[in-house]
């Protein structure tokens, strides 16, 4: 029913990793773990007629190794290609004729799977979902079938869009060892060579009952539904699922620039720091940083560039939050006649204000009240909660962290962010991505200097 | 194993017998809601919902593209933005430092024809503060001189940003080709050079026309004593004066006598962009509701509707392809659209035709009809599941022109449409005569293979 809308995200991927930050208050969540190692978690809920069912898998792009980048997005797509018994397009056949709506995702850490119906068809999906957990099947076919699908993505999304490589180009140049910097599609190239034996054994591997979760939120019983995940979930055979190496980014030793040249009337400066990761306790004072820079129109770097000076004619950023030490990014779009590197040099000023002057109280708490409106914001659908238990879950490692959220956020104290913003945004642990207007004598689109 | 497995997928096909018998009975779609009118014409809608401490407004003007002066396509975005910018009793940092400093968020909606809209959310402890705000944006906006200069910056760039997005321009370039230069015809976010030359009394003017307490309407969803609200939106907004009478919008359209492609031409593009569609009829139109199951059918339905199953689950020719119907208070679009490598964008476009033939030649089955009509009921019930959705919803309904339990009303009429209905206004609305294909990409590549499907001309492109 909603009309097109129209949306000017120029940073779309790195957007979409971010997850809401806080936490929410409804009924406890319940943890139920299988005799495979799977592992049930449920929140009841009876305020709307509605239940939303997610299975995660704790792998993303970062369980990749080099020269088989892309490979978890070919295991996405082979998931939802159907099994022996519900061919491709049954599972979101059977749904959306009972008037659900299905969802899929891969992205960094995590790959997950679900539906949002009516609670009466709670059932269908369960039966659905432990049919794919257990029947998916690899086969060389699909496999073409999902490059395929990959490539064709690739070039709508990445190739054909102004700003579609900016994403790659940011967590290329920041991380030099760790696997987030990859694209999540992979490098053509590695899509083009991984071998069928490579990809089945990536998908056994991980997508299992000992590696998941099932999320279920909203209206339901909760002891009857242990009962039926139980007995379709818990006689799928499992095996452990290997400790995955842990890769730790070696330490930045300056900072990083690069150029990109592109048909744009506009330049464009984006900036990204090394943060740490959402388990870390220093995430707390590293969000309010973000948000006295980036929060509305009386965000600082908005009031500075945009109201005052005038350089630019859009602000923003993004909290790329992650299992593994994330980035923090703001970017500036310019003001004609505004270089990239005037923004660059605007924000960075704004960014040295915050090592030395702290916060006045009013600002602080505005920050915080604001935390507490985004958190209900956050929480409202019974799918956006799913899908920050399955997030918290994983990349967090629990969730106690996401039940006192608001609480940690309200007990930051400006001292706090004085000493974050000296440890993460310093020039050495800092990349910085320029976007300039090509000129005819310039490079073809996308042409880059380092 | 096996065993066990038939015993389930018996259990399974049970299950989805009794999920459709259940969603087929009467489900509650829209909330309870109080609604009543202010003397000067206010329309105001309460919903109360006290599952979270917060409220959710929704302001709308029922004006929105179509009602841009000539040579100011682009109005309706600056001014919505103008309205944040200061008001008489709160100069623009102090309007902002309010907002911001209870951690409340108002975003503005303006992509539309027929629509405005100011979307608030905030603690409930804070609604006579928030109320007071938006009573002076919307009664009292002062639209400084820097104001609008620099709104008028950020929208440009928007705008030239949002002509580098294929799916977009296709889509303005339709709705030009059908409606022209007036009314609907005028693009959704607006022309660079005209909103340039937008001027202050231009904006002052457009706000005395379109933002009158008989053209708008306050929904409100969340948190709060109805007494109290209802006493401060009495004391806040009766002293909204109503205007001169609305200038009326222009959807009229004028009807190819033969399918033609238009290629906007664009070498750079290794992918295209794609549109084919003709004007329909604005909800509550008789046909609309069979209008709605078409398109579910057609495109909407992602990987089970007959686009995407043909054209990318069993050819693989297209990254998406999906279809759509705009809700408008006029008569809307129609719409296919997509995106593939542009080495299968005549296959693509041929498919597209031929699957649109079929929709109108050979009926529907009862089984395709039934999910459709489920799986609609279904997503009526997720949009109006949160306090946003709520308040979001209800002024779209009203601004397309209908009331706000209309999505009640088209389902009981889903009810009377049967395969032998839905043929005969799939005839009426698909006929490929009136259909028309627009194309952005590369014209060298494209236009031999185009010309075999039908007359082409090539338009410049955006680069």
């Amino acid at each position: 029913m909603k009309k097109t809308e129209i949306k000017y995200s120029i940073i779309l991927t790195a957007v979409l990793f971010i997850l809401p930050y806080f936490c929410f208050a409804q009924s406890q969540i319940q943890e139920f773990r299988l005799d495979n190692g799977l592992v049930l978690l449920m929140q009841e809920d009876h305020s709307s007629p509605l239940v939303a069912i997610q299975v995660y898998y704790h792998v993303g792009s970062k369980n990749e190794m080099p020269g088989l980048t892309g490979i978890n997005a070919l295991c996405a797509k082979l998931y939802q290609k159907g099994t022996p018994h519900y061919p491709a397009g049954e599972y979101s056949r059977i749904i959306q004729g009972g008037g659900g709506a299905t969802l899929a995702a891969n992205d960094l850490d995590l790959t997950y799977f679900g539906a949002k119906v009516s609670s009466s068809q709670l059932d269908t999906v369960l039966f659905l979902e432990a049919d794919r957990m257990q029947n998916v099947e690899p086969a060389y076919e699909k496999l073409l079938l999902a490059r395929d699908e990959i490539f064709r993505e690739r070039l709508t999304y990445i190739d054909n869009q102004l700003y579609g490589p900016l994403n790659e180009e940011l967590f290329s140049l920041a991380y030099r060892s760790h696997p987030y910097s990859h694209p999540i599609y992979g490098w053509p190239v590695d899509l083009v060579n991984v071998t069928f034996e490579e990809f089945r054994a990536f998908f056994r591997q991980y997508y299992q009952p000992s590696n998941a979760a099932i999320i279920v939120v909203g209206d339901f019983n909760t002891e009857q539904l242990k009962k039926k995940v139980k007995l379709l979930f818990e006689k799928i055979i499992s095996s452990p699922v290997p400790t995955p190496k842990k890769i730790i980014e070696p330490e930045q030793r300056g900072e990083r620039k690069e150029i990109l040249l592109i048909s744009s009337q506009i330049p464009l400066v984006l900036i990204g720091y090394h943060i740490p990761a959402i388990s870390d306790r220093d995430i707390y004072p590293v969000r309010m940083l973000y948000r006295a820079l980036c929060l509305g129109t009386t965000g600082r770097l908005y009031r500075r560039l945009v109201m005052t000076e005038k350089s630019s004619l859009d602000i923003n950023g993004a909290m790329v939050e992650l299992e593994d030490p994330g980035l923090v990014v703001f970017y500036s779009s310019m003001n004609y006649g505004k270089s990239a590197t005037l923004g660059e040099q605007q924000i960075l000023e704004e960014i040295e204000r915050l090592k030395t002057e702290p916060l006045s109280p009013a600002e602080l708490e505005k920050l915080k009240n604001r935390t507490e409106v985004d958190y209900y914001r956050a929480t409202q659908s019974a799918e956006q909660r799913a899908s920050r238990i399955g997030y918290y879950y994983f990349t967090a490692g629990n969730l106690r962290l996401m039940n006192n959220e608001v609480e940690m956020a309200r007990g930051v104290t400006a001292e706090e962010i004085i000493k974050a913003a000296n440890k993460y945004l310093i020039s050495s642990n800092r990349s910085v991505i320029t976007l300039q207007p090509r000129i005819d004598s310039d490079l073809d689109k996308g042409s880059k200097l380092k | 194993m096996k065993r066990q497995f038939s015993t389930l997928v018996l259990i399974s096909f049970a299950f989805v017998f009794v999920t459709i018998t259940v969603l087929a009975g009467e489900t509650q779609i829209i909330p309870p809601f109080e609604r009543f009118a202010l003397p000067n014409g206010l329309d105001v809608i309460l919903v109360e919902r006290h599952a979270q401490p917060t409220i959710s407004y929704a302001m709308l003007i029922k004006s929105g593209s179509a009602s841009d002066p000539a040579g100011m396509s682009g109005m309706h975005i600056v001014i919505s933005r103008l309205l944040r910018a200061g008001t008489k009793s709160y100069p623009a940092d102090r309007l902002a430092g309010i907002i911001d400093s209870i951690g409340g968020i108002i975003e503005t909606k303006n992509f539309y024809k027929d629509e405005i809209l100011l979307k608030g959310e905030f603690l409930s402890r804070d609604l006579s503060l928030v109320l007071k705000t938006l009573s002076e944006m919307m009664i009292y906006p002062t639209f400084t001189d820097e104001g609008v200069e620099r709104l008028k910056a950020r929208v440009a760039s928007a705008v030239i940003r949002a002509q580098t997005i294929g799916e977009f321009i296709v889509r303005e370039a339709l709705y030009n080709r059908f409606y022209g230069d007036k009314g609907y015809g005028r693009s959704m976010v607006g022309e660079v050079e005209q909103i340039k030359n937008i001027t202050r009394a231009d904006v002052i003017k457009f706000h005395n026309d379109y933002f009158r307490p008989e053209n708008a309407a306050l929904i409100l969803v969340g948190d709060y004593k109805p007494d109290k609200a209802r006493q401060l939106i009495t004391d806040l907004f009766s002293s909204w004066e109503q205007g001169r009478k609305i200038p009326p919008v222009s959807s009229a359209y004028s009807i190819p006598d033969s399918f033609r492609i238009a290629i906007m031409d664009n070498p750079q593009m290794s992918a295209t962009n794609f549109i084919i569609g003709c004007p329909a009829v604005p909800p509550g139109s008789d046909d609309f509701a069979g209008l709605i199951l078409l398109n579910y059918i057609l495109g909407q339905g992602g990987g089970i509707s007959r686009l995407d199953k043909d054209i990318i689950n069993e050819s693989g020719l297209a990254t998406y392809i999906r279809s759509a119907i705009d809700w408008s208070k006029g008569n809307g679009m129609f719409y296919l659209s997509g995106n593939c490598p542009n080495y299968n964008t005549s296959e693509v476009i041929r498919r597209s035709l031929d699957i649109l033939g079929e929709l109108r030649d050979i009926r529907v089955s009862q089984k395709e009809l039934d999910e459709a009509k489920i799986f609609l009921r279904g997503q009526y019930l997720s949009l109006f599941e949160t306090s946003s959705g709520i308040s979001e919803e209800m002024a779209f309904l009203l601004s397309s022109g209908v009331p706000v339990d209309y999505p009640t009303k088209l389902l009981a009429t889903f009810e009377q449409i049967d395969p032998a209905r839905l043929k005969s206004i799939a005839e009426k609305y698909l006929n490929p005569d009136h259909l028309t294909a627009v194309v952005y990409g590369p014209a060298s590549l494209l236009k031999p293979s185009l010309s075999e499907i039908a007359p082409t001309e090539v338009v410049p492109g955006k680069q």
